[in-house]
């Protein structure tokens, strides 16, 4: 359906996507797995066309339907009921099918009391809820899904895993951009991982065994991140939070103090 | 077709709750009761500066109207049209029906002023040709204004300030055209890029009724350079994309 030809993406001279070619057949699932900013949003969106490679060609077979669930669907002033609405008409949905189809995810997601509230007073995981309903009110031909369950509850987690599983036995195509194993479990043919700009098909079992902690550092004196740990980095308020496998967090705590930073926290992310 | 009807009635509920339009609109209204405040007043010679005022407000709400759809939703949007350049044409026709509106307003004002005021605001009776004469004429001034506003668009010039800036002045630039070119007449040669609203307007000083010949070459040649900017604009945003 789709083919990636030796696709390469650079910001600013950095390389995020590095000579990738891979075909995309019908009625796959794939997730593309991967460390913070390693590339995984902007390989999605390099698919779907709404990235252009630096270098390379994504060739598709004929014109697709796709659906796009963002990893931060934005805060806007309509309600949610108004926008998918407008969403379902402008997909073509009748009137009274649209409703009935709305009524239905927003109750299948526990949504419907918040049908009527501005997008901007909800919280992330019922902004995500509106962005997986959008994307489910008529089957795609692919679905783009960028961390889709961030901030959702358990209960609505089980429930998009069940529709998932409904469209790939329907032939939708699913790529999913993905940290948490048991949904990569759950819903995916097949993972790739994406490091250093470089995509590499992996087993799911693999992707399953690894455990990730989180370490929290705060500011010491004139500290500079290690080069190998900057790409596993976020900066908060007063320091930063480097996400690492579990073999990897005695030298990171260790180059991270060496380099000035306090150790302030270690959690086990599936804890968190 | 269906889909971009339903994707302009969306952008036009998103205007419209966004508030966006509350300021260009007193603004509007404020200088139109003004400009109406002191009789009589010439038809011809009135539609012609409303038609440069019109192009003013229209700068503005093309710079503003850009941060009223989150860049994450737009692309939502043009994966579900399956197409960005369907999607951008929907907001141009979008933006053609504000420029309706505004001209539709900048007409109906004074009339209803001159009604109210017993026939004594305008210099003489109000004719059919006023209003396709002067109604053409602020619908392209505007049309151009809308686009020249969004030109600079944020993914285009990244920079909102430098955006901000050559905006203005371009506007700048297009209100006083004709004086700059009569001072110094080398600089036609470079300002044929900016959009001749002085000139067209001037067409139309100290005229008694509008010569419909003139309008349509005025609407004409506002209308390539309003439709140039129009896909410029599309177009380096198909390049740039996100």
């Amino acid at each position: 359906m789709i083919t990636l030809d030796n696709i390469t993406k650079e910001y600013n001279q950095k390389i995020v996507l590095h000579d990738i070619s891979m075909i995309i057949e019908q009625g796959q699932s794939i997730a593309f797995t991967g460390h913070n900013g390693c590339g995984k949003s902007t390989l999605l969106k390099m698919i779907a066309g709404l990235v252009r490679p630096t270098k390379g060609n994504v060739n598709y077979e004929r014109s697709f339907q796709f659906h796009y669930v963002p990893e931060h669907f934005p805060q806007m002033q309509l309600t949610a009921e108004s926008y998918l609405f407008s969403q379902g008409k402008m997909e073509g949905i009748e009137e009274i099918e649209l409703k009935k189809r709305m009524q239905s995810l927003s109750q299948d997601f526990f949504f419907q009391s918040m049908l009527k509230t501005p997008m901007k007073r909800l919280s992330k995981g019922s902004l995500q809820k509106v962005g997986v309903i959008q994307a489910l009110l008529k089957d795609p031909d692919i679905l783009l899904l960028d961390e889709p369950l961030s901030g959702q509850d358990i209960a609505s987690q089980q429930v998009f895993i069940d529709k998932m599983n409904v469209l790939r036995k329907n032939g939708v195509v699913i790529l999913m951009a993905c940290h948490e194993p048991y949904l990569i479990d759950a819903i995916s043919d097949c993972v790739y991982q994406l490091d250093d700009g470089l995509l590499t098909l992996v087993s799911k079992h693999s992707i399953k065994e690894k455990t990730w902690y989180v370490l929290r550092f705060t500011n010491g004196n004139e500290c500079s991140v290690p080069e190998r740990w900057k790409g596993h980095l976020q900066y908060v308020e007063n320091g930063c939070i480097l996400r690492v496998e579990e073999k990897d967090c005695n030298i990171a705590s260790m180059e991270m103090l060496q380099a000035g930073w306090n150790l302030r926290g270690m959690m086990n992310e599936s804890d968190m | 077709m269906k889909a971009i009807c339903e994707m302009i009635k969306y952008q036009y509920k998103q205007y419209m709750i966004s508030a966006k339009w509350v300021m260009p609109f007193i603004v509007l209204l404020g200088t139109l009761s003004m400009m109406y405040s002191i009789s009589p007043v010439a038809i011809v010679d009135s539609f012609s500066m409303t038609g440069i005022f019109l192009f003013v407000i229209m700068v503005w709400i093309g710079r503003t109207i850009q941060g009223v759809e989150p860049e994450v939703s737009e692309q939502v949007m043009i994966l579900r049209l399956k197409s960005d350049r369907k999607y951008y044409l929907c907001h141009i026709i979008f933006m053609m029906c504000i420029c309706a509106v505004v001209t539709g307003i900048s007409i109906v004002v004074p009339v209803l002023i001159h009604i109210r005021s017993g026939n004594a605001l305008l210099s003489r009776q109000f004719t059919w040709s006023d209003f396709v004469g002067g109604g053409l004429l602020m619908l392209v001034c505007s049309f151009v204004g809308g686009m020249a506003g969004e030109l600079f668009h944020i993914r285009i010039m990244k920079n909102r300030t430098v955006g901000i800036g050559v905006t203005f002045f371009i506007t700048l630039l297009a209100v006083c055209r004709n004086g700059v070119i009569a001072e110094f007449a080398a600089m036609k040669y470079i300002l044929w890029v900016i959009p001749p609203i002085s000139d067209v307007v001037s067409w139309f000083t100290n005229k008694s009724y509008f010569n419909m010949g003139e309008v349509m070459k005025g609407f004409l040649l506002l209308l390539i350079y309003g439709g140039v900017m129009a896909v410029m604009k599309v177009e380096m945003l198909k390049r740039v994309k996100f």
